[in-house]
C-alpha cells in the first residue's frame, strides 16, 4: 500500500482548492491500492467547503486532509507560549462567511481530518455533519474551531485534542445515530466564552452512546441534554458532570483559562496555573496535545497539556566561591 | 469576470451509476452486487458540475490545469456570487428528513447546449488541454439559459420509489 500525497493552497500547488481535490480522488481507493493525502498550505486563506462523498475507503486505504509540514499552527515556533486560539497568522486557516454551508461533510469511511484551524462567522452553521449515517474510523484531531455557536453534528468517529469555542452565543455539539454509535470525544475543549451567556448544554446526545473523556467543556448550564446518554470519565466543567466517574465537577471557570474571554479578542484557551485541569486526566491513547507536546506523568484534561517550567540556575563566573563547592 | 473549474467527465463509483435517459432514471449495472446505486450516483461529480467558482485571475492548481477530467472556463462579466451559486449543493424539500439521494449539487451547466461554439465543443474534448482555459463570451441571461437544476433522484428507500430497485 503507497500514499499519495497532493498539496492544496495559492501557490503552485497541485490543488487550488479542498474540494478539488477532494473530486480528483479515486472513486475506488480500495483497487487503487494506495491511501490519498491532502496537504494544505497557509498561501492564502481557505473559504470554501469540504463534502467527502462517492469514493470506496477502507482502514488501510483511505483519506487524509491535513496541513503540510511546517503550515499548522501546531508547527509554530511560538505554539507554547502564543494563545491558544484561532489566528489567522499561526498557519493553515478556513474561513467560511457564507450561510447554508457544512465545512466537512463526511459520506465515507475512514476519513482523517488534523491539523487546521476553523472559523465560521455565520449563523448556526455547521463544521461537521454525517447526515445522520454511522461513519466507522473518522478522526478529527489537533484543530481549532472557532464557530457561532453550534459546532455541528457527530454520528460517529473520534474527536481528539479539539479546541472548540464559541464566538457569538453558547457552544454545542451532537451526536447523533439511530443506533449505538461510537463517538468518541478525547482530551476536547469546548467553551462558551465567559463573556456570552451560557444558553443550555455544551454537549448532547439525540441518541446513541457516546463517549466524553479528559475533556474540558466549560461555559454552559449543564453539561449535557436532558437525554443523559454520554459515558466517560475525567472531564472538567463549572456544572454537575452527571455522567461518569473521575470528574472535576462545578469548579471555578474563571480559574481553568488563560483568557476565556473573547470581548477583546485576546481568548487564549490554555491552561492556567492552578486550573482544575492540571494533572486530573486519565491516560488514553494519544499521548500529544494539540500543540503537539508529549503528555507524560499525570495527564491534563482538555486539549492542551501544561509542562513544567524548567529549572533555571543562577549565572556562574569563573573563580566564584559556591557554597557547596566551599572546602 | 469569473472562472469555473468544471467537471466534463462523470465521476463514477464502482457500483454502477445511474443517467437519465428519455423515459427516467436508467441504471447502467457494472456491478451485480452493487447496493444503493441511486445513493453512488448522487454522490459524486458529473458532467457539468462546477468544482469551484472563483474571482478572475485565480491561481489554478498544477492539476486543475491538465485534469482530463476538468475543464477551466472563465465567463466575462459573471458576478462572482452569481457564478457562486453553482457550487450550491442540492436542498432537501424537507430539511428534518433529507432523503440519501440528495446531490452534491443544485445546478449543472449544460456544457453541450447547442448555442455554444464549436471551438467550445472542441475545448472541451480535448484532453491534452492546449488551452489551459477557455473564455466564454457569453452575457448573463445566456449564462442563465445554461444553468440547469439538477433532477432530484429519488431515495430508494422511500414508498413510491422507482419498481425496478430491489428493497
Amino acid at each position: 500500500m503507497g500514499v499519495v500525497t497532493k498539496t492544496i493552497g495559492t501557490s503552485s500547488r497541485n490543488y487550488s482548492t479542498m474540494q478539488a481535490w477532494e473530486d480528483a480522488l479515486p472513486a475506488n481507493l480500495v483497487t487503487d491500492g494506495n491511501s490519498q493525502v491532502g496537504e494544505c498550505y497557509n498561501d492564502s486563506q481557505f473559504t470554501g467547503v469540504v463534502n467527502f462523498s462517492g469514493s470506496v475507503v477502507d482502514a488501510t486505504n483511505n483519506v487524509t486532509l491535513t496541513a503540510a509540514s511546517g503550515q499548522s499552527f501546531q508547527d509554530n515556533v511560538n505554539v507554547r507560549t502564543a494563545r491558544l486560539a484561532y489566528n489567522t497568522s499561526n498557519g493553515v486557516h478556513i474561513n467560511l462567511t457564507s450561510t447554508g454551508l457544512t465545512l466537512f461533510t463526511r459520506g465515507y469511511d475512514h476519513i482523517v481530518i488534523k491539523r487546521l484551524q476553523v472559523k465560521y462567522t455565520t449563523n448556526y452553521e455547521r463544521i461537521i455533519d454525517e447526515n445522520g449515517i454511522n461513519r466507522t474510523n473518522c478522526i478529527i484531531q489537533d484543530c481549532i474551531f472557532a464557530v457561532r455557536g453550534y459546532l455541528g453534528k457527530m454520528t460517529s468517529g473520534k474527536m481528539r485534542n479539539v479546541l472548540a469555542y464559541s464566538t457569538f452565543t453558547q457552544f454545542s455539539l451532537t451526536t447523533d445515530y439511530a443506533g449505538t454509535n461510537t463517538t468518541f470525544l478525547e482530551n476536547c475543549t469546548f467553551v462558551t466564552p465567559s463573556n456570552i451567556t451560557p444558553l443550555g448544554s455544551i454537549i448532547g446526545a439525540n441518541s446513541g452512546a457516546p463517549s466524553a473523556r479528559n475533556c474540558a467543556l466549560f461555559g454552559c448550564l449543564t453539561v449535557q441534554n436532558f437525554k443523559n446518554l454520554f459515558t466517560g470519565n475525567n472531564n472538567a466543567c463549572e456544572q454537575n458532570i452527571n455522567f461518569g466517574t473521575s470528574n472535576q465537577s462545578s469548579v471555578t471557570y474563571a480559574n481553568q483559562f488563560e483568557q476565556s474571554s473573547t470581548a477583546s479578542n485576546l481568548e487564549d484557551f490554555r491552561l492556567k496555573t492552578g486550573s482544575n485541569c492540571i494533572d486530573t486526566g486519565a491516560t488514553l491513547t494519544l499521548a500529544t496535545d494539540i500543540s503537539n507536546t508529549s503528555r507524560s506523568g499525570s495527564w491534563d484534561i482538555g486539549a492542551w497539556e501544561t509542562t513544567a517550567a524548567p529549572t533555571s540556575f543562577p549565572p556562574v563566573s569563573v573563580g566564584m566561591k559556591m557554597p557547596f563547592l566551599a572546602m | 469576470m469569473a472562472e469555473f473549474l468544471i467537471r466534463v467527465v462523470d465521476k463514477r463509483t464502482p457500483t454502477g451509476y445511474w443517467q437519465h435517459g428519455p423515459t427516467g432514471w436508467e441504471h447502467v449495472d457494472e456491478n451485480r452486487d452493487a447496493d444503493d446505486m441511486f445513493i453512488d450516483h448522487a454522490t459524486t461529480h458529473k458532467r457539468g458540475d462546477v468544482i469551484h467558482a472563483a474571482p478572475d485571475g485565480w491561481p489554478w492548481g498544477s492539476d486543475e490545469l491538465i485534469s482530463p477530467f476538468w475543464r477551466i472556463i472563465k465567463v466575462p462579466g459573471l458576478e462572482l456570487l452569481e457564478a457562486q451559486a453553482m457550487v450550491a449543493r442540492e436542498i432537501a424539500e424537507d430539511p428534518t428528513n433529507p432523503p440519501r439521494t440528495l446531490q452534491r449539487r443544485a445546478f449543472r451547466l449544460d456544457i453541450d447546449h447547442p448555442s455554444l461554439p464549436a471551438a467550445f465543443r472542441e475545448y472541451l474534448q480535448d484532453d491534452t488541454r492546449a488551452s489551459a482555459a477557455y473564455t466564454l463570451s457569453i452575457n448573463r441571461a445566456a449564462f442563465r439559459v445554461l444553468k440547469k437544476a439538477r433532477l432530484p433522484i429519488p431515495d430508494p428507500a422511500v414508498i413510491g420509489g422507482p419498481t425496478n430497485v430491489i428493497g
